[in-house]
Order: C-alpha cells, then structure tokens, then sequence
C-alpha cells in the first residue's frame, strides 16, 4: 500500500499537478454551487484540457473536479434551498433551515470541513482497499473480466430513475457507438459507411460533451429565468468550522462509512448514500443540537460527509476493476483510458506510479478542498448571482472549444452536435444517459473478453461455465436483472411476502 | 371543475399525448438502429467477409448480439407502452412556454451557422458573433454589453486554448491569432 503511495511521490510533485488539483477544486466548487451543472458537466468540460497535461496531472485536476463538486452544491442548497447537485438534495434538510435562523456561515462552514474529512477518510480506505480488491482480480481472465463488464453495464442501467429498460437500451446504444471504426481484433471496418472521418471511430470525448452539456444547456434554455438573478446574501466561514464538525465525530464516522460502502456499490451512488446517513443520523440526535429538520449541525454532517465519502468508494471498483459506479467515474474511467492508463488490476502492476500519484491526488484535492473553501466560500456564494443569460453561453463556448482542442477537427464539433440533439432528444423521453457512457466504455471490454473467450474454448460461450468466479458474477446479475424487470407491483408482492416470513 | 382547473387538465393531457408520441418515436428509432445494425452485418460486413469464422474474424458477432439485445428490449418496452398510461418524464416537468422551446431551437440554429462560419471567418471573429447572437436570443441588453462580454470572453477563452495550452485554433480566410 504505502510503496505505491511512495512510488507515486514522484509524479505528484510537479507544479502542474499541484496547480490542476488547485484549479479542478475551484472549478469543482463552481460547478457544483451552479445548479444545473454538478461535477459530471464540470469533469466533461475540463477533459479536454488533460490531453495537454501529465497523466497524473490530469486525473488529479478531473478527481478535484470530481471531489469538489460533490461538495459545492452544499451552499446553494444551504443559501437558497436549491441543491446545486442531486447529492445535496439532503444537505437542504437541516442546513436551509440553519440559513434561515441567521447560520448560513456555520452551515456551509460544516458542509465543507465534514465532507474534506470524510473524503480524506474515504480516500484512505480507497488507498487500502482497491490494491486490495486488483490483487484480488489479477488472476482473472477473459471470462472473469466479460462478466464484470456486463456487471458494470447491467448496474447503472438497472437504477436508472425513468426505467431499467431503457437504461438497458441506451447501455446498448452506448456498446453500438464503441464499435463504430476498425475492429481491433479483425481490423474490419464496421458501421463506417466506407468513409476515413469514421474509421477511427467518433471521439468519445464529442459524444460525451455532446451528450450532457449540449443537452443541459437546451433544457437550461427551455426552463428559462435567463435574467433571475437570487438575493444572496456574503457569506464568511472561519477555521472554527473544523472544531464543529469534530464535535460530531461518530456521526462524521458513522456517515463516512456508509458513503464508502454505497459509493462502492455499482450504480448506488452518493445520493443514496447521504438519504442514508441522514436517516440513521436522525435518530442518534447529538446533545444540544438542534430537531433534525430544523437547523440540527448533525444533520448536514451526516449527508456531506456520506455524498463526499462515497467518491473514495466509487473509485475502488473504477480503479481495481474498471467497474464505474455512475456516469462521473464512468468518465474518469474514461479519462484514464484516453490518458494512456488501462484500468484494472494491471495498471497496479504496470503503472503503480501513476496509481500512487493519482491517490496522493485524491487525498490532497481533500485538504485542498478545506482550504479553498473556507477562503473562497464569499465567491461561491457569488458566483450564484451569476444570470442564465452569461453562463449557458459559456458553457457552451467551452464545450465547443474543448472538443475542438482534442483533435483540432471541426468533424468532431459537428459529431458533438448531432450527440446534443440526440442527448436532448433521449432525456426528453426519460432514457438515461449514463448507460450510454459505461456502454461507451465498457463495451470493447465486454466484446473484446468475450470473442477471447470464444477462442479459448471449444464449448463456445458455455466455456464461461466453467469458471466459478465468472459463473457467480453472471448469475448474480441475471438475478438482478430479473428483479428489475420485473414490475414493481410483483415486487412489492415479493418483498411483502418475505417480510411476512421473516417475522 | 373552474375554467383554470379546465386548461390544465387539457393542457396536462395535450402533453401526455405529446409524451405518449415521443415514446413511440423513439421506440421506432431504437428499433430501426437494431435492424440497421443487422443491415450492416449483411451487406459490408459479409460482403468483407468479416460476418462469420473464428472469433478473432468474426467482427459481427458481438454488434449481432446487442442489436438482438435491442429488439428485445423493443418489444418488451412495446409492450409496456401498449399496458400503461404513459408517465411525464422528469423532463417534462419543466413549465417550458413555446417562446423557450422556441429559443433553444434558435440556439441550435445559433451553433449549427457557428460551426459552418468557424472555417471560413476563423475563430475569433466567428466566436465574437456567436456569443452576441447567443447572448441577445437569452435577451441580454443593452447590446452593447451583450458585444463587450462576447469580445472580452472570446479574448479570455483564445488566450487559455492558443497561448497557454498550444492548440491551434481556426484561422479562417482572415488569418486572426492573438
């Protein structure tokens, strides 16, 4: 554990990770305080700019984004009962109430130092547990790693909020849009139409812009409120910030495991995780707090330390086995490939450097995090002044401009374009669009340790049944599969009907 | 029931129907991705000779796979369609009046004129116009401050892209460069 920290010391020190992980907290504190954004559209815009940069710098500017992001939505959420993110759909329980009773600083003062704690101590867990879990996963083959891809596939679409069908669709569509290009196996041209500009396939990066940002800014344009500029009122947080949250330091651990746990679940998410740490903290009230739902300190730091927490969890999977738990850590799985990095129990083996520099990353965007926070906090504040009428621009400018920059082709921007109409188009009528990013990247994996597979045996894909660990992982997923499409109300029956035999 | 209670019911039932559409389109769409999918196996693919064999040769094989995933997926989302009342997406909930929905597609038209004007203008010119154009469709005024913001934001983004990280931007017929 601590040689890979150790080997990674050299990566680390150079000015231009220190600077990307300063820069990726700010921007991270940005675009999770602007509601509407969130740390996925602020992870998309800024991918361009890594190709420019180191490997390490890079992942240690997108993890920044990654981690501050989780966080900044907390202070919208507190200073205007609108979450900046879903993550801090929770964080507006306890912390707007705080606002309303003249606490707003000591509100965003906790949700800064709970969730940098936390994310140091979900950080130190990942540091231990995903070489752990790769060495676990280094004697795998190809069938081990075709069921774990169909794992990471069949897990984000299954949650989907609209439906696991079409979760399960655009988890295909997705799949489909990997293979446009030379095969890499045959070298066969696939779904090229005959034409070079798609032989090297349709850079993931103008799909993934295309996707959300270009879709986010239409639906930013049809929800109008272009001028509507909120009355927000400076806010100063001190150091003292750190002292309140220690005060609730079982809650603060109590929730950090939680966000680890859920955060390293497939498709469960943070969100999950913060509803979670809220519920069980409520019925453990600190002395001298106030009522839960009323102003109670415990309360913001049971989600942000859950929300924030669960980023070091979702990234053990995304690291040791190249199973991303949502779109986020779907696109740093991304990035890691476009950076060079292959994900999975090799790159431990192979690139531990960069595994060392990319943890000591993690852990120091955490500290960053506090720092920044606590100086920053009366620009993030005014940053939601910020009007529609400027931001939905410039968002759009970067996007174009970052796109254009990884490839300098005006073919990539058009690609980028039809992806915004087609995202916009999907997520009018409810089809999620995360599947479509881990299709993107886990398919060549799941077909490229299939058709493996394929060769090695002479029972066809049956060979799979032969190995245990690859047999238990499918099984496991078909069950799921199952369940969720099975329709809620036979579910409700199935629960109702175990509950009754339990008790 | 009021007139007021009256128009939503309606106009709640204009956008089920409207939804209710939608899901049909999209369904067809999937389904026609699936069989061009299987149109593809057998033309170039086989004519390439890229459809059957080993599974190193076989390119068709995993794309086969998923566009039969696809169809029956189709056919179970068609039948959940034909069962139930279609739901509102999420989406949906946003009261979006027609001059908004109007907007965003002038605003794609806005990006579908900077994409064709960004070879032949260059970036910094045809940037400039975008963003007025963007800025005046979001009914930012005065124009003026709308034309400054546009310069001084173009200026900023060409300064990070061409000077600090090196990318070669569009010069276009005039040639500008910071």
């Amino acid at each position: 554990m601590f040689d890979i920290l150790l080997s990674g010391l050299d990566s680390f020190q150079s000015w231009q990770v220190i600077g990307g992980v300063l820069f990726g907290t700010v921007v991270g504190m940005i675009v999770g305080v602007l509601p509407g954004l969130g740390p996925l559209i602020g992870i998309i815009l800024m991918l361009p700019l890594t190709f420019h940069m180191e490997p390490v710098a890079g992942m240690g500017l997108l993890i920044s984004i990654f981690v501050a992001g989780s966080c900044g939505g907390a202070i919208s959420a507190i200073v205007l009962r609108i979450p900046g993110t879903p993550l801090a759909a929770a964080t507006l329980l306890d912390g707007y109430p705080m606002a309303r009773n003249g606490r707003a600083a000591d509100a965003i003062g906790l949700a800064i130092a709970a969730s940098s704690i936390s994310g140091v101590l979900g950080g130190i867990v990942m540091i231990f547990g995903a070489p752990l879990l790769a060495s676990v996963a280094t004697n795998f083959g190809p069938p081990e790693y075709f069921a774990l891809a169909i794992t990471g596939l069949l897990s984000i679409s299954v949650v989907s909020d609209e439906s696991t069908v079409k979760g399960l669709m655009t988890g295909a569509l997705g799949v489909l849009l990997a293979m446009i290009g030379s095969d890499p196996l045959s070298n066969a041209a696939r779904f090229t139409f005959g034409t070079n500009a798609l032989s090297g396939g349709i850079h993931i990066v103008a799909i993934i812009v295309g996707l959300f940002a270009l879709s986010e800014a239409a639906f930013q344009i049809i929800e109008g409120g272009y001028r509507k500029k909120p009355d927000v009122q400076p806010v100063r947080i001190s150091l003292r910030s750190i002292k309140m949250t220690l005060r609730h330091w079982r809650n603060l651990l109590r929730s950090s495991a939680i966000g680890v746990f859920f955060g390293a679940l497939p498709g469960a998410s943070g969100i999950i995780a913060s509803f979670t740490a809220y519920a069980i903290a409520r019925g453990r009230p600190l002395a001298g707090d106030a009522e839960f739902g009323k102003g109670a300190e415990g309360g913001v730091v049971a989600t942000e330390s859950a929300n924030n927490a669960a980023c070091g969890g979702a990234m053990i999977p995304t690291l040791a086995l190249a199973i991303p738990g949502d779109a986020a850590t779907a696109v740093l799985l991304g990035a890691l490939l476009l950076l060079g990095l292959v994900p999975g129990p090799q790159m431990f083996a192979l690139s531990g450097d960069a595994v060392g520099g990319i943890f000591l990353a993690f852990l120091v965007s955490n500290v960053v995090l506090f720092f920044v926070g606590i100086l920053m906090t009366p620009l993030f504040v005014a940053v939601l002044k910020l009007r529609k009428q400027y931001l939905v621009p410039t968002v759009l400018l970067l996007s174009i401009v970052g796109v254009y920059s990884v490839q300098s082709r005006v073919d990539d921007l058009w690609a980028m374009l039809v992806f915004g109409m087609l995202g916009f188009g999907l997520r009018r009528y409810g089809y999620p669009l995360a599947p479509i990013v881990i299709g993107l990247i886990l398919g060549p994996i799941a077909e490229g340790s299939f058709r493996r597979t394929l060769l090695f045996s002479d029972d066809g894909a049956w060979f799979i049944l032969e190995r245990p660990i690859a047999t238990t992982i499918l099984a496991i997923d078909l069950i799921v599969l199952i369940f969720a499409l099975t329709p809620k109300k036979t579910r409700q029956q199935i629960f109702g009907w175990m509950m009754s035999r339990s008790s | 029931m009021s007139d007021s209670e009256l128009r939503k019911d309606d106009t709640t039932a204009t956008t089920v129907a409207r939804v209710a559409a939608g899901e049909w389109i999209a369904l067809g769409a999937f389904v026609a991705l699936a069989l061009f999918v299987h149109q593809q196996i057998l033309g170039p693919l086989t004519d390439a000779g890229y459809a059957d064999g080993d599974a190193v040769n076989n390119a068709a094989l995993f794309p086969r796979l998923i566009a039969n995933l696809i169809l029956g997926l189709c056919a179970i989302q068609f039948v959940q369609l034909l069962r139930r009342r279609v739901q509102l997406s999420a989406e949906f909930m946003y009261d979006a009046p027609r001059e908004n929905a109007l907007r965003c597609l002038v605003g794609f038209g806005i990006l579908v004129g900077y994409l064709l004007g960004l070879p032949v203008l260059g970036f910094y010119p045809a940037t400039v116009l975008f963003l007025l154009a963007m800025f005046l469709t979001l009914k930012t005024r005065p124009v003026w401050i709308a034309a400054l913001v546009a310069v001084l934001l173009t200026l900023a983004i060409g300064f990070v892209f061409e000077e600090l990280l090196r990318v070669v931007l569009p010069l276009g017929r005039f040639g500008l460069t910071l």
